[in-house]
């Protein structure tokens, strides 16, 4: 597309023929007010809060959704747009429920913000407040529609990024709400509980199901051992949400959980290096299966089990492909099972006794925990999930300075962790962990990329593909893979899991191994994580997940001193018997 | 007889395709014949045309002319919008609510009328204005409205 000319505030600018007003705003440096506009979604056009003046148009314009014209004259914040906007701003205020210090988005809502930037301390419009409707408590997510207005953010996050679309307008005119098919409980549809549709509210309409509140009780309980463990992604997700600039920040975390009266601050890491061993003995496994032995059963392509949603999501979508699924549980179930048995034993604590907590980027994670199979220790394997967003909460009561605090490091047993665990927190990292390890166990040598990075599978494509050909002299026992090329696939959000799945039903796909992971970016971009989030956000998260990688002294599961303790002193082998006992499950069927 | 929800969604298909345009003809079908869109027609026409069930259960619920629960074997819609309120059809709905011994958005112990209020149904000129199924009548008064309903099976 050519450039054209325009005039921007009585400042001539050359912008791209075909973007929007508001896009060459943003090229000319000139902030519009938005709400409904999301950089991750389509254009919706109908919160009306990016209005502005087109000489010789006889209304506003809509920026987000209206291309510039040659020539075109715009006047962004003239006496008009700006009485249009505050008008917009108090009519959206007026049907919403304006109790901002008991909502969990005060001080980090998009309209609270827009009202104070744009001075807005009476409302002639307002009539009486709405009252509060918690209309939703699923394990996840929860709603308040009286703080909703109606931008549908959530509505296109669940339909275009998701492909689940449970959420939807219902009704019409004054008296549209969002809703679900017969009005049911996100229990009862098919939601996955990813949480996107909460990271991308302006408001406080859509929130965690918080648990703050117990595991303080828990904390305060002398009774209690309390043991908190830490996903890779709440690292570089953490200091952004106590409003500090996004960077990874395990060492002032660790001290800050250690901080608020935890007993043992362990990492979710240390299974995620687990998960590798496990799941990279069970992929090999499988290909001996179906390359030595010709056992037709054995489901290839063997796909991740780690996260949550996506795990709900297959289970509703494509139930007929569950046993390509990996039976392994996701890290934080590992941890948790491990927790009441293992790490009971070596601390000498009464399992009972133990409350088992976990600090995730993630919704679904809650939904998880809750699972019936979740129970293999004879407890409850994980007590309490908080995300990235809660432990910033407590530790902002708990009146910590992060940004003052000394680093510390993991307590021991369960501290431990590998680069390649890291990386668990970015789309592509299980993979490129898991090749790591699995091709040093079948050919005895490193994986040969440079620095052990595995560029192909890395970066923000919705689908990654690779093909990793296998050498010719091989470990003892794995000569079947000599020469064998590997084919791998990696999906990120839950719209290119479905373009995978489809591929894999029809027989069109021939990959051995698949990642999913049901949230854009991986985990870094979860529904636990900070609000807001985009593409650049994401990008640079994922910049601390990769330089954290680099900078650890281990960057390979196996080599984890405190996992090869616990396959000596515990597990004994991998896929073993105590493994299956703990660390693996199954999966349902669900409508 | 009736057609099972689920044979009628496959010849609506049929005639009008499973794109995201034949939505509304479908549901029209179903609606007409069943008198409503039970929940099993709604997952029928979504599996059909490859949406989500909240989808079709959005559209169903942004025209007032498609119910999600059973009617009457007559519907009596009455335009509560400003020039049928001004010509007075407040006064027809307390007359068919007396008569018929039910609020307006209920249907009669015995399955025969279901009274429900509509927006503009463009006859504006000719108010106070109903739709007795398909049919309209207009320039009502409380005497007329009676004598409808005395009229219908």
């Amino acid at each position: 597309m050519p450039n054209i000319s325009v005039k921007i505030n009585g400042t001539l600018t050359s912008v791209r023929e075909g973007i929007t007003i508001l896009e060459a705003c943003g090229t000319a440096g000139v902030e519009i007010p938005t709400l409904c506009y999301h950089p991750d979604l389509s254009l919706a056009g109908n919160c009306r809060m990016c209005l502005v003046e087109v000489e010789g148009w006889r209304t506003l314009a809509i920026a987000c959704v209206t291309p510039v014209i040659p020539n075109m004259v715009v006047n962004t914040h003239s006496k008009k747009v700006r009485h249009a906007r505050r008008t917009v701003l108090k009519l959206l205020l007026a049907s919403h429920n304006v109790n901002c210090p008991e909502c969990e988005r005060n001080k980090n809502c998009e309209l609270q913000e827009l009202a104070e930037k744009h001075n807005i301390t009476s409302n002639e419009y307002q009539t009486s407040p709405k009252p509060e409707s918690i209309e939703e408590v699923s394990p996840g997510i929860m709603r308040d529609n009286s703080r909703c207005i109606m931008c549908t953010r959530c509505v296109r996050t669940c339909e275009e990024l998701q492909s689940v679309a449970v959420i939807k307008p219902v009704g019409r005119s004054s008296s549209v709400t969002i809703s679900t098919f017969m009005d049911r409980s996100l229990n009862d549809v098919p939601c996955t509980q990813c949480g996107q549709c909460v990271i991308r509210c302006p408001t406080g309409a859509l929130f965690e199901t918080s648990e703050v509140r117990p595991v303080w009780e828990a904390i305060e309980n002398p009774d209690k051992f309390v043991v908190f463990q830490t996903a890779p992604a709440v690292r570089v997700g953490l200091a952004e949400a106590l409003g500090l600039p996004i960077d990874r920040s395990t060492g002032q975390m660790v001290a800050a959980i250690r901080g608020m009266g935890v007993d043992r601050v362990l990492d979710t890491d240390f299974t995620a290096d687990l998960t590798i061993i496990e799941e990279g003995h069970e992929l090999i496994s499988r290909l001996k299966s179906a390359l030595v032995d010709g056992d037709e059963s054995v489901a290839l392509p063997m796909m991740t089990s780690c996260s949550p949603g996506w795990i709900k999501f297959i289970e509703h979508k494509y139930p007929e492909l569950l046993s390509n699924v990996s039976t392994c549980k996701s890290p934080q179930q590992m941890f948790g099972a491990l927790a009441k048995t293992y790490l009971a034993g070596k601390e000498g604590i009464d399992p009972a006794k133990i409350v088992s907590v976990s600090i995730m980027p993630c919704t679904a994670k809650k939904f998880e925990k809750e699972r019936p199979e979740m129970r293999d220790s004879g407890y409850k394997d994980v007590d309490y999930v908080l995300t990235t967003r809660e432990l910033a909460r407590m530790i902002d009561e708990a009146g910590i300075d992060f940004e003052k605090i000394t680093e510390e490091k993991f307590d021991r047993w369960m501290g431990d962790s590998t680069g390649a665990a890291v990386i668990f927190g970015a789309t592509g990292g299980v993979m490129e962990a898991a090749l790591r390890t699995a091709y040093e166990i079948v050919s005895g040598q490193e994986i040969p990329f440079d620095g052990l990075n595995i560029e192909p599978v890395r970066g923000m494509e919705g689908i990654k593909e690779a093909a990793i050909t296998m050498p010719e002299r091989m470990a003892t026992g794995f000569e079947f893979l000599a020469g064998v090329t590997l084919k791998v696939a990696v999906a990120h959000g839950l719209a290119n899991a479905k373009i995978l799945m489809d591929k894999v039903r029809s027989g069109e796909a021939d990959y051995h191994f698949i990642e999913i992971m049901a949230c854009p970016g991986g985990c870094l971009g979860g529904g636990g994580q900070p609000i807001p989030t985009s593409p650049e956000i994401r990008q640079k998260r994922t910049e601390s997940i990769y330089a954290e990688d680099a900078a650890l002294h281990f960057r390979k599961s196996h080599a984890n001193p405190e996992i090869q303790l616990l396959y000596a002193e515990f597990l004994k082998e991998p896929l073993g018997h105590k493994s299956h006992e703990l660390l693996h499950t199954h999966y349902i069927k669900r409508d | 007889m009736s057609r099972n929800p689920q044979k009628i969604v496959f010849d609506a298909v049929a005639k009008y395709g499973s794109g995201r345009e034949a939505v509304v003809q479908i549901l029209t079908e179903i609606n007409r014949e069943l008198g409503y869109i039970p929940e099993e027609s709604i997952v029928a026409v979504a599996d059909a045309v490859g949406v989500s069930n909240a989808e079709i259960y959005s559209v169903i619920s942004f025209y007032s002319f498609f119910s999600t629960e059973p009617r009457g074997r007559n519907i009596i819609r009455l335009c509560t919008t400003i020039s049928c309120e001004m010509k007075g059809s407040r006064e027809i709905l307390e007359t068919i609510e007396a008569e018929l011994g039910i609020k307006a958005g209920a249907t009669t112990p015995d399955g025969r009328i279901t009274l429900e209020t509509t927006s503009c149904i463009g006859l504006c000129d000719q108010a106070p204005a109903i739709l007795v199924n398909d049919t309209p009548h207009t320039r009502l008064t409380p005497d007329e409205t009676r004598r409808i309903i005395a009229g219908l099976e």
